[in-house]
């Protein structure tokens, strides 16, 4: 089996650009998420999900804007009736689901992930989405659903400085580029996952 | 070049840094701390603008945005921008300028004539004098260019400006709008109270009006205080430079940081300007007010200026623009103007139209030897090039004239007609006014907003200590809305004694105009002076019937120039008000709207532009199509490749060559682009079979059908292939132009009129890559590189679907075929894209291999009749495009009604057939079809909707939409190309060219 190709292959490159002072603002990184599903219902979706749940140890279906980490496993709530599910033991497949109440996706190569971290991590950020991503108003292990660049992004934040966005295989190189340039001023480094 | 108006001492600036600027070739000296408008009075320039329409010499009029006048061109080349006002242009060394709207130049100006046909540009000139005298409008449209052309005042550039620009989000629960006493005051009180605050200054320094007061004053030190508190609090941010331009629904505020403008390059990766799009809790208004102008005669000449404005350039930038002033004022504030022009070294004589002035205010002039005229106003400004004197006149209670004139020699004249509170903001959130009798200004409307206040001046505040308490107060609330926090105790300073003075509203007294017994002035008394709007334009647009205060300000064009009526708005509704015999409020308001200044383009594009204009997809292979030297194309946000032109090839040959290809070896295509979209559920099948024409309803496992989707008014929406991939799992592929809205239709037929159906729509559009492997050695290919599954014509016939895997891969390959040759759909996780198109070839290598593009894709899709986007136009039904055989006539669809409505079933409606184009030159898709053996050229039977050459007939071919199609077999019809004025003839033929039994694709 080949190894899986990053969204970013011809854009991404080591190395420091922009404004650089002595340390870089941002650091950015990017990574393959793992093993990506999402699972969908219907009417009675909590009940029918939560012995799944149970399997990655997630106590119920969460909020839409918590996220759920157990060990190798988050769990996003993504809409009333949908979860997205990430698992990065490398165990690499979907579950089985009864599909007649439930029903299951593979996106694992649907999103890239870039990882962005430092002290103007927010500053950044600030300048792609219309959230307010102080730590006040979107703490550690928070998600929101969004556009940068009018593409849907997932962004978890991981820590005080350090966030992660899901992004769309395909439209991955525009926003790389969106976030470079506005990343320029406070100078950032790409690092190798 | 010596400042001869700089004052030896005293103003803001640093003198220890001496810059050095220029305006029209002139040096200009200045400081740092300098605005371009302070250097230019310093220098004693005196001329530094043209008026817009009779091109009459003005200088700089104010000191602030409300500048009128002095509009020049700044900096040179790609960074040139013009219309920038020089009064809040901040002074940088080597800074460039030139004047605007004047030719040669603005102190000898050509077009300074056009004062001489004065009585045929009046108020709506355009339409009387250029259309008026001659019927019809054709003569006005040959003026129009010559009007057009002096129109304007800047010129802009179109050379691509180098400089950035971006946007940011910011979030407060407080936000403050103005940095000066009121807003500093709320910005401490509310950042004290907990909230998180932004307070934004447009000016560089924090201040305000405060900046216009002498230096080493008490208010120096209340402000030294204020800003110190601030910069100590963590929770506030401020920022400078940043004009607060539009106010929006939910609390939104739009403004612009104008970050590098004071300097000639921006650092590197450094924006010049940054739109700040603020949502805040609460917002504090303190944006101050503006001093309105006296309307005289001749009262636009250089050298007549606002009063506080000439205070700011005594107080601020120590510049005296004047050694005999006379001082023309209607209210208290000129007072304090007066008392600080003889301090700097002035001579001052004071009109005040009021006859009794309060001992308070005028005992101290008088000990400053300050002459002062009660009951007196200017009738006239004398001099043209500059101010010379004015004419001064007893005014009776109207403004008017009584008894004689007599002159008092003067360099400078200062006007102070009153205060217009600046309450844009608070107008462009919908929030009422309320004119304000004392204040003679509409203010805004207490408790009309619960999440914006105001505070200060733009309330009509007494003095400096009612605006520091007004902020607090304001500060407090706002916080308390927020954070619910009470009983703070806040730390905002107070003067010990409030200057008299300043409370300009106390006695107010609203004589805005002076003209002769009357009623009529000595000389063009200028009432809008940026467009040149003067009273009798105003007169005449009351005569003419423009009694409505929207048609007023339309048809003289008062209020719409760059300064938006900041100077003009109130006295030419006073003058309405005279005129109809009305009060003001009666006369009515116009609209505020955003952008309270001018905000440059680039700002409003932020990095939006060029490449980033719209976001861009490419395919998971798109990096190997590069390498292989594939010229891309974009359809839609997607870039996909075009052609791949071998050995300098051009387009034409490039496609011919690679659709002979395919129809002879094998080709691949990078169909990715394709939307994808899983379709979930236990009701998934009767769900297609609601939203395609034909039935879903027993597709088994493993198997793909061609579907068809009408809008619900019957009109064709899409095509596409759906497989069923489980029990209750099926993949559907829709064309790549109709993606995204398919989906969007889909949910929405599932959220609003299918809510029962257990179904669930997925975008997998990005999870795989699709490639078309199509050609004569398609399979043979495919069985090369595919392990675990047999791919022969009976395993695999058309339309189904098998599991494999390609170089340890796991892949889905359908059979279908869209070129009309042995084809296959290769589908694969995109992140192992890329290694298995490698994959295929490399063993495509001994089948012959090449990769094709869209446009032999297209040309091949052509030769087979399959319809596409140019067929599916939006207006053509099934049986338009010979498709109606699909349609079930036993269960509803989406468009299964109003397909049948009566104009769509009509017999005569052009229906898919294919041309065999005359010659050798192509039609042109759009062309319009026409009966040769009509005896005129009259209406058109049809059109052509794709056209291309065909390498298998070797001929021209196009699909086309003609009358009667399917019975015009065989004829000869003209094909006319209007736009290209050419004509061909092609002959009728089935739109099913090549190999219209399918034998080569059911190989």
């Amino acid at each position: 089996m080949p190894e899986i190709r990053s969204a970013l292959s011809s854009q991404l490159k080591i190395g420091s650009y922009g404004a650089m002072q002595d340390l870089p603002g941002l650091i950015l990184r990017e990574q393959h998420p793992g093993t990506l599903f999402q699972i969908a219902g219907w009417d009675t979706f909590e009940h029918d999900i939560k012995p799944l749940l149970e399997q990655y140890s997630f106590s119920d279906i969460g909020n839409y804007r918590q996220v759920q980490n157990k060990g190798n496993n988050w769990c996003f709530r993504i809409a009333p009736d949908r979860v997205m599910i990430r698992d990065t033991s490398g165990a690499g497949r979907a579950p089985e689901v009864d599909d007649q109440t439930l029903a299951v996706i593979d996106q694992s190569h649907a999103r890239t992930i870039i990882q962005m971290q430092g002290t103007e991590v927010e500053a950044v950020l600030s300048r792609l989405a219309p959230i307010d991503f102080s730590v006040a108003a979107f703490p550690p292990a928070n998600f929101v659903q969004c556009g940068i660049d009018h593409v849907n992004v997932l962004i978890q934040r991981v820590s005080e400085d350090c966030f992660e966005l899901f992004i769309p295989y395909t439209w991955a190189s525009s926003v790389w580029q969106v976030i470079g340039i506005n990343a320029a001023q406070f100078g950032y480094r790409v690092e190798a996952h | 070049m010596k400042q001869p108006n700089r004052l030896e001492h005293g103003g803001r600036i640093d003198r220890d840094r001496a810059i050095e600027m220029q305006f029209d070739g002139q040096t200009l000296s200045a400081f740092e701390g300098d605005t371009l408008a302070s250097a230019m009075l310093a220098n004693g320039l005196k001329i530094v603008a043209r008026g817009f329409k009779y091109h009459r010499p003005r200088g700089v009029f104010s000191a602030g945005v409300e500048e009128p006048n002095a509009l020049v061109h700044l900096r040179s080349g790609a960074r040139h921008e013009p219309n920038a006002r020089a009064t809040v242009v901040e002074a940088y060394d080597g800074l460039q300028s030139t004047g605007q709207n004047a030719w040669p130049g603005v102190r000898f100006d050509i077009s300074a004539v056009n004062q001489l046909l004065a009585p045929f540009i009046g108020a709506g000139f355009y339409y009387k004098t250029f259309m008026g005298p001659v019927k019809g409008t054709a003569f006005w449209m040959f003026c129009e260019k010559f009007i057009r052309r002096a129109a304007g005042m800047g010129r802009a550039q179109t050379v691509a400006d180098p400089d950035e620009y971006e946007k940011v989000n910011a979030f407060c629960d407080v936000l403050v709008i103005g940095g000066g006493p009121a807003g500093l005051a709320a910005a401490i009180a509310a950042g004290q109270c907990g909230a998180r605050v932004i307070l934004l200054e447009q000016d560089a320094c924090l201040g305000g009006s405060m900046l216009s007061l002498p230096v080493g004053g008490e208010s120096d030190a209340c402000l030294k205080a204020m800003e110190a508190t601030l910069k100590g609090m963590d929770n506030v941010r401020i920022l400078k430079r940043t004009t607060v331009f539009g106010a929006y629904d939910q609390d939104v505020y739009g403004a612009v940081e104008r970050v590098w403008d004071h300097v000639e390059v921006p650092p590197a990766h450094q924006p010049r300007q940054r739109y700040w799009q603020i949502r805040t809790k609460q917002a504090v208004m303190a944006t101050g007010a503006i001093e309105r102008p006296l309307v005289f005669a001749n009262n636009d000449r250089p050298g007549v200026m606002l009063a506080n404005a000439v205070r700011s350039y005594v107080n601020r930038y120590a510049v005296l623009p004047g050694k005999k002033i006379v001082l023309a004022t209607n209210n208290d504030s000129a007072y304090a103007v007066a008392a600080d022009l003889v301090r700097a070294g002035a001579e001052v004589s004071l009109l005040d139209a009021r006859v009794s002035v309060p001992a308070e205010l005028f005992k101290p002039l008088e000990a400053l030897g300050v002459q002062l005229y009660p009951g007196y106003g200017i009738l006239a400004a004398k001099g043209s090039r500059g101010v010379s004197g004015a004419k001064i006149v007893l005014l009776d209670e109207n403004g008017c004239a009584r008894g004689p004139s007599k002159t008092i020699r003067c360099d400078l004249i200062a006007v102070s007609g009153g205060w217009t509170p600046v309450v844009h903001l608070w107008s462009q959130r919908g929030q009422k006014l309320q004119f304000d009798e004392q204040s003679a200004s509409f203010l805004p409307l207490k408790s009309a907003s619960s999440t914006l206040k105001t505070a200060g001046s733009a309330n009509a505040c007494g003095d400096l200590n009612q605006a520091l308490l007004q902020g607090e107060v304001a500060g407090q609330e706002a916080a308390k809305a927020v954070t619910g926090v009470v009983g703070v105790q806040v730390n905002v300073p107070r003067l010990k004694e409030a200057i008299y003075a300043d409370d300009w509203a106390r006695d107010l007294l609203m004589i805005w105009s002076v003209t002769r017994e009357d009623g009529s002035t000595d000389g063009k008394a200028f009432v809008d002076v940026q467009h040149d709007v003067a009273l009798s334009d105003i007169d005449l647009a009351h005569r003419e019937g423009f009694v409505s205060v929207e048609h007023l300000k339309r048809y003289t064009t008062t209020g719409m120039a760059t300064d938006q009526g900041k100077l003009s708005n109130i006295n030419a509704l006073a003058r309405m008000a005279q005129l109809q015999a009305l009060s003001i409020p009666k006369v009515g308001t116009t609209t505020f709207r955003p952008p309270y200044t001018p905000i440059a383009i680039g700002a409003i594009a932020g990095r939006e532009q060029g490449i980033h204009f719209r976001p861009t997809r490419l395919t998971p292979v798109h990096d190997w199509h590069v390498d292989n030297a594939a010229v891309m194309i974009e359809a839609g946000a997607w870039k996909r490749p075009w052609y791949y032109p071998e050995g300098g090839e051009t387009i034409n040959q490039a496609y011919v060559r690679e659709a002979a290809h395919v129809r002879k070896h094998v080709g691949v295509v990078d169909a990715s682009t394709l939307g994808k979209i899983a379709v979930q559920g236990p009701d998934a099948a009767e769900f297609l079979n609601r939203v395609y024409v034909n039935a879903w309803k027993k597709l088994k496992i493993g198997r793909l059908r061609y579907g068809v989707m009408l809008r619900d008014d019957g009109i064709v929406l899409d095509d596409g292939a759906t497989a069923r991939l489980g029990e209750n799992d099926y993949f559907m592929t829709t064309t790549t132009a109709n993606a995204a809205k398919i989906l969007g239709y889909l949910e929405h037929l599932l959220q609003t009129a299918w809510t029962d159906l257990k179904v669930h729509v997925t975008s997998v559009s990005d999870q795989y890559a699709a490639f078309a492997v199509a050609g004569p050695s398609a399979r043979d290919l495919l069985d090369a590189v595919c392990s675990g599954a047999d791919l022969s014509n009976e395993a695999l016939p058309n339309n189904q679907f098998v599991k494999a895997t390609i170089a340890g891969v796991p892949v889905r390959i359908n059979r279908m075929s869209y070129s009309g040759e042995l084809a296959y759909e290769v589908y694969v996780a995109s992140g192992y894209a890329h290694a298995v198109w490698k994959n295929l070839f490399k063993a495509g290598a001994s089948f012959d291999i090449k990769p094709y593009g869209t446009e032999s894709m297209g040309a091949l899709r052509i030769e087979k009749g399959h319809v596409a986007g140019p067929e599916i136009d939006g207006r053509t039904t099934l049986g338009d495009l010979g498709l109606a055989g699909f349609a079930s006539r036993v269960k509803p669809f989406s468009g299964s009604v109003l397909r049948h409505r009566e104009k769509l079933d009509m017999a005569s409606r052009p229906t898919l057939v294919g041309l065999e184009i005359d010659g050798d030159t192509g039609g042109m898709a759009g062309s319009l079809i026409y009966d040769q053996r009509a005896q005129q050229m009259g209406e058109e039977q049809g059109f052509l909707t794709s056209t291309t050459y065909s390498p298998a007939l070797k001929k021209y071919i196009s699909l086309a939409l003609l009358r009667d199609g399917h019975e015009r077999f065989g004829e000869s019809v003209d094909i006319v190309n209007h736009v290209g004025d050419t004509v061909q003839t092609a002959k009728v033929v089935s739109p099913h060219f090549f190999d219209p039994e399918g034998a080569r694709q059911n190989a």
